[in-house]
């Protein structure tokens, strides 16, 4: 009996085979690669967690553990990545989040983030210790910046889940 | 369109003066400019005629109820032809920071009820004592019941506009006093501590002038997860100047006399993600009543409801959320009393009551604006005699369609 193997058929269904496969993985990859990261400076360890990134982000707390004043930011072109951490990290959707800070803002109750460059970001928070920032990961040299979490860029439509 | 450009030279002639007098000053200023905005459309689709042959309207802005001369404001309220003015408004905020914790934020808003006419809704210094204590000084929004204090900022809320059934029955918006806000986290819950001091005098139009000393405010509003609760009860002292002021009774009502009142309420809101509820429970009181109030001075249907008097009232609203849209639905109703000594059937108080249903959807197309649609059925629920005497409405079948939109 022929083995399937050999078969001109056989060597097709195994090169389509590698296809997909190859096409899948790099997918995948490039999913792995989209990704955005939170960072303060390399020589702030403090303890952080995702709870006070998001009062940080919110308003609701304004200092490090080690009681220093937190200055978080944000970027002002990729909305992609900020949508996406709204949804990951703050819970909130695109419009939740602005609401509440509009809510906020028009009251008195306080200033959002600042909205700057990521370029700034990267260059404030490699020099300051009080800065927060958000940015995408690709874009970190690692140069005195430490990572806090890195979370996907695949912000949805549909949230409410 | 002359008009509309003529206001629009008047808000930008306060810009620069704002902006010359802070940058003048320039030490370690920051400067953030802010705003908002609601073009909205709306109509009544069905109305039944008062009967006094007169059309029903649908009053949305209390504060400017009526015009100087004593006549119905048409601006501030929804009739049969599609109108922009009722709930269309534009705001730009200005706010310097210094490093000491110091700042100065004037809010100047344009209503399209009123003219276009640029006001100061907010203009105050503020304080930050420390991380979790601030003191305001200067004009404030009145912060009475859940929505009050960002009332022009439809882009907050889920409606074209705020039941009016509580939203639209003070007439009064701001006040001029001193804040003071506590934030703090008790226990996981975060818990802000709000109160204030100060005076209101509403001097918009000559029928309708409310004035308020000695008022006293305070809110707590406490956040766990998904629920927040919000309680504020507030007193002061309604007095009027003038005796043809009909705030209230000008007979018994004098600035040496004033009438007591005080504003309570209790709303939650429960925000899952996908699904949300919001209700609120209020009420008014007024000490003495309206023993000897007198309306011969109004035309009919004109103030009643855009008069203080003592009501309650309550709203209860859920919404569900998909994607970039939020669908809800709402219902709202109002008692309060009112009272005619010339008239004999309601020389006693008299008990009134409307209620509203409310369904309606939010888009939110762009990252900062949304578009909304809502449908209101308003009803007059008062015994026959007094719809025809006070009634500014029988039954209305509102529509709205606009874009609320931050900047």
């Amino acid at each position: 009996m022929k083995t399937y193997k050999n078969t001109l058929h056989g060597k097709l269904i195994r090169h389509i085979g590698f296809v997909i496969i190859y096409l899948l993985t790099s997918l995948t990859t490039l999913n792995v690669m989209a990704e955005g990261v939170i960072i303060v400076h390399s020589s702030n360890t403090t303890v952080i967690n995702l709870v006070d990134v998001k009062k940080w982000y919110l308003g609701k707390k304004s200092t490090f553990t080690n009681g220093k004043k937190v200055k978080p930011m944000l970027p002002n072109e990729n909305d992609n990545l900020k949508v996406s951490f709204y949804q990951k990290v703050i819970r909130k959707s695109n419009a939740q989040y602005n609401a509440y800070w509009a809510k906020r803002v028009f009251t008195g109750k306080g200033s959002p983030p600042a909205l700057v460059s990521s370029q700034q970001i990267i260059q404030e928070v490699s020099t300051n210790t009080d800065r927060i920032g958000v940015v995408d990961a690709s874009l970190i040299d690692g140069k005195n910046i430490r990572v806090i979490q890195t979370f996907k860029l695949d912000s949805t439509n549909d949230f409410f889940k | 369109m002359n008009i509309i450009n003529h206001h629009i030279l008047k808000i930008i002639k306060i810009l620069i003066l704002l902006f010359t007098s802070m940058t003048s000053t320039a030490w370690a200023f920051e400067f953030e400019v802010n705003g908002f905005g609601s073009i909205v459309a709306s109509r009544t689709i069905s109305d039944e005629p008062l009967g006094s042959d007169t059309r029903s309207t649908y009053l949305v802005v209390s504060t400017i109820a009526t015009n100087d001369d004593g006549t119905r404001n048409p601006d501030a309220r929804i009739d049969n032809k599609w109108s922009f003015k009722p709930d269309s408004n534009l705001a730009f905020q200005f706010k310097a920071k210094s490093e000491f914790g110091l700042s100065a934020t004037a809010q100047v808003t344009a209503q399209a009820a009123n003219s276009l006419d640029p006001e100061f809704e907010w203009l105050y210094l503020s304080y930050a004592i420390n991380d979790s204590l601030s003191f305001n000084a200067g004009r404030q929004r009145l912060p009475l019941y859940l929505h009050s204090d960002h009332l022009d900022v439809g882009y907050t809320y889920h409606w074209v506009r705020p039941p009016i059934d509580i939203y639209g029955g003070e007439g009064v918006s701001r006040y001029h006093g001193a804040s003071l806000l506590y934030t703090t986290e008790l226990a996981n819950i975060e818990t802000e501590i709000h109160l204030y001091a100060g005076n209101i005098k509403n001097d918009n139009t000559q029928q309708y002038r409310a004035r308020i000393k000695d008022l006293y405010g305070a809110i707590i509003t406490g956040t766990y997860d998904w629920l927040t609760l919000r309680a504020a009860y507030h007193i002061g002292e309604n007095y009027t100047d003038n005796a043809n002021e009909v705030t209230l009774n000008p007979q018994t009502i004098s600035k040496e006399k004033p009438a007591d009142l005080y504003f309570a309420s209790f709303g939650f809101i429960a925000d899952f993600n996908r699904y949300f509820f919001e209700g609120e429970i209020i009420r008014l009181g007024v000490e003495p009543y309206f023993e000897n109030v007198t309306l011969n001075s109004i035309a009919p249907g004109i103030g009643s409801l855009s008069r203080i008097g003592d009501s309650l009232a309550y709203m209860l609203t859920g919404g569900y959320r998909f994607k970039t849209v939020t669908l809800h639905l709402t219902w709202s109703e109002r008692q309060f009393y009112q009272s005619i000594p010339s008239i004999p059937q309601v020389a006693n108080l008299t008990e009134l009551e409307r209620h509203s249903w409310s369904i309606g959807g939010r888009w939110d197309f762009h990252s900062n604006m949304a578009f909304k649609t809502e449908l209101t059925v308003a009803k007059d629920g008062s015994p026959a005699i007094t719809k025809k005497l006070f009634g500014h409405f029988l039954e209305n079948t509102i529509l709205s369609i606009g874009v609320d939109y931050i900047f």
